[in-house]
């Protein structure tokens, strides 16, 4: 019982007593989410009594609203950082990007987590959701495809963030275990990812009388997929710079030393991609000979805005921190980027939407609040994770453990 | 000219041009982006963060950090979640020493005890035995030492750690090790004693306001630099 009481102890309450743990969640942020908390969660609980219309105003004009183009269409490209990392690490062998790996799965599991939360709350009738998936096959259906490879996904992610899990709870023989699965994992979480960042694209090719013809491309499926690479790339230089400037507690002392030089390598790739992504959307132009579009108001200036603006420039921003060093600089970057893959699929799933309809409006407050409530949760979620579990550093029992045991099998 | 042009609308050909026009500008951008460059930015920010740690734990040129425990055969012990316990070289020895060529550690599970060999690391093709610092039965040992042993030398309190122990008697072990003020006198006292052995050839050693030399060891006794090791890290 005792030793219970002392893990739990060391493990939630992060070695402190729980009246002193209590004491310490009083902090201004801590106070801030409370309130939106308390706000939102029994409006989560209206739209589950009285319907999706009590408070998303999603409608046949607006399928999506500002609801799942943020929870879905935005949050999935956001959660691209771990099979970006997998891939780099596994499959390319690019092993010195490893101190980075574990939060850019966990990242993508609990944006993943999150994005089936909104889903969730969007769809209603949770007891219903082995429906579509399981008793009643919709094969010819990309949102099909979309909830399978969703659901896959979680799963997967768990799998491979496990083996923290079990350092965490100090499980040695369930650890080795995950550890010897991982490789299969990630080829599976990379098939995946690919199909499905890209299937988030196809949703669109449905509707292309809908979609402002600026957007709509054969090529979406190649556009959702390439800027989910770099929105991936640039969400993990952004989290790291986070983290590594709030809870530095949590990160190995040794990593502060190679961050930077990480940072940089990141922005370089991230660069790359920005730049082959450019030119892809210029192509989509080309293919359905817009061009005479782009000098239209708004939308050919809220195009030139998002290429030029958001993808170009930033492209450019990586290129010229790169060259100089400068790391504060690239990670300024990230958050151009990043800001720059929100407004592409807001864009894409909202305001491109049924663009020739005369009266639209996007903010509903109930709505809205919702989203700050699920986005608040998310965050306090993540930073739960953080503080406890090995993410940014090596678990102290389990050092070098893996590599003696391979060693010793030979 | 016209049907030319017409041709390339007619099978989307301009789509291609650009395919291939991306590729040269693509060229220009990877050399705008300077590719190789960013290894050496990387190291010297790696040498700038190491410098604030060495003024402040700087006693008599030798780096002893106040957070570890000391044996008097010149290996730390540092306690970690649990009973876990990091072993490895101190500054000094690592500087007495030279460059190190290689490590012989013990494999997991192996039982250390402390004050007896069990450790050792290579120099000049010599192995040299080393003191443990605590008792404790091995559960991890540095992966990245059997390929770049080097790393004892540039940072033998991080990265250049040797083993980690579950170390149940480090409160008894304790006792038996320097730590704070009395680390520091007793550092004091040993490079007294290396000054003692100093001959003309040693030079650069003795400055007191900068970090010592490496290989002192060499520079001292010359061909008997082995025995001049032995006996600072008590393995005579």
């Amino acid at each position: 019982m005792n030793e219970v009481k002392a893990w739990v102890t060391e493990n939630i309450f992060l070695g402190l007593e729980l009246k002193e743990y209590l004491k310490r969640l009083i902090t201004p942020f801590n106070i801030g989410a409370t309130i939106i908390i308390i706000i939102g969660i029994p409006l989560i609980f209206i739209r589950y009594m009285y319907g999706l219309d009590a408070v998303i105003h999603g409608s046949n004009d607006q399928p999506f609203s500002l609801f799942l183009a943020w929870g879905l269409f935005t949050g999935v490209p956001l959660a691209a950082t771990g099979y970006v990392m997998a891939t780099a690490v596994y499959i390319f062998g690019l092993k010195e990007f490893k101190p980075l790996l574990r939060s850019a799965i966990m990242m993508g599991l609990v944006g993943y987590l999150f994005a089936v939360t909104f889903l969730l709350i969007d769809l209603g009738r949770p007891w219903r959701l082995p429906y579509p998936m399981v008793m009643s096959f919709g094969p010819a259906s990309v949102l099909f495809f979309v909830a399978w490879s969703v659901a896959l996904h979680v799963v997967l992610y768990l799998l491979e963030f496990s083996p923290a899990i079990f350092e965490w709870i100090n499980a040695k023989t369930l650890r080795s275990w995950s550890q010897l699965i991982i490789t299969g994992v990630v080829i599976f979480v990379v098939t995946l990812s690919t199909l499905h960042q890209s299937a988030l694209g196809s949703l669109f090719l449905l509707a292309p009388n809908k979609l402002h013809p600026l957007w709509f491309s054969p090529y979406l499926p190649v556009f959702f997929f390439v800027s989910s690479i770099y929105a991936g790339l640039s969400m993990i230089i952004l989290e790291s710079t986070l983290v590594y400037k709030f809870l530095p507690n949590r990160v190995d002392p040794q990593n502060y030393r190679i961050i930077e030089g990480l940072t940089l390598r990141l922005g370089k790739a991230t660069s790359f991609v920005m730049f082959a992504y450019f030119f892809l959307k210029i192509i989509g132009i080309a293919q359905g000979d817009h061009w005479d579009l782009l000098f239209t108001k708004p939308y050919g200036h809220l195009f030139l805005i998002e290429t030029i603006g958001f993808v170009l420039l930033p492209c450019f921003m990586y290129v010229t921190g790169v060259r100089t060093g400068d790391v504060r600089f690239v990670r300024l970057t990230s958050l151009v980027a990043v800001a720059g893959v929100i407004f592409n699929r807001l864009t894409v799933s909202l305001f491109a939407l049924n663009w020739q309809l005369p009266q639209r409006q996007f903010l509903h407050l109930k709505e809205f609040m919702v989203i700050l409530t699920v986005i608040t949760i998310e965050i306090l979620i993540y930073r739960w994770i953080i503080n406890r579990l090995p993410v940014h550093r090596t678990h102290p029992k389990f050092t070098g453990i893996a590599e003696n045991i391979k060693k010793e099998r030979g | 000219m016209q049907s030319l042009l017409d041709f390339i609308t007619y099978t989307q050909g301009i789509q291609y041009l650009i395919a291939v026009g991306f590729l040269l500008v693509f060229i220009l951008f990877w050399k705008f982006a300077k590719i190789g460059e960013l290894v050496t930015v990387q190291s010297e920010r790696e040498e700038r963060v190491s410098i604030p740690r060495l003024l402040e734990d700087l006693v008599g040129g030798f780096l002893l950090p106040k957070e570890y425990y000391y044996h008097q055969g010149h290996t730390w012990a540092k306690p970690e979640d649990g009973n876990i316990v990091a072993i490895g070289l101190d500054d000094f020895s690592q500087k007495l020493i030279g460059k190190i060529e290689g490590v012989k550690i013990p494999s997991v599970g192996t039982s250390l005890r402390q004050g007896e060999k069990g450790l050792s690391v290579m120099a000049n093709s010599t192995p040299i035995d080393l003191l443990a610092p605590v008792d404790g039965e091995v559960i991890a040992v540095n992966p990245v030492l059997q390929e770049t042993p080097g790393k004892i030398n540039r940072d033998p309190y991080g990265e250049g750690w040797l083993v980690k122990v579950r170390a149940p008697r480090f409160r008894a072990n304790r006792s038996g090790l320097f730590s704070g003020e009395l680390a520091k006198m007793w550092l004091d006292e040993v490079r007294g004693r290396l000054m003692t052995r100093l001959s003309p050839a040693l030079g650069t050693v003795a400055l007191d306001a900068g970090p010592a030399v490496s290989g002192i060891a060499e520079r001292v006794a010359g061909e008997k630099w082995n025995d001049l090791v032995k006996e600072f890290l008590m393995v005579e």
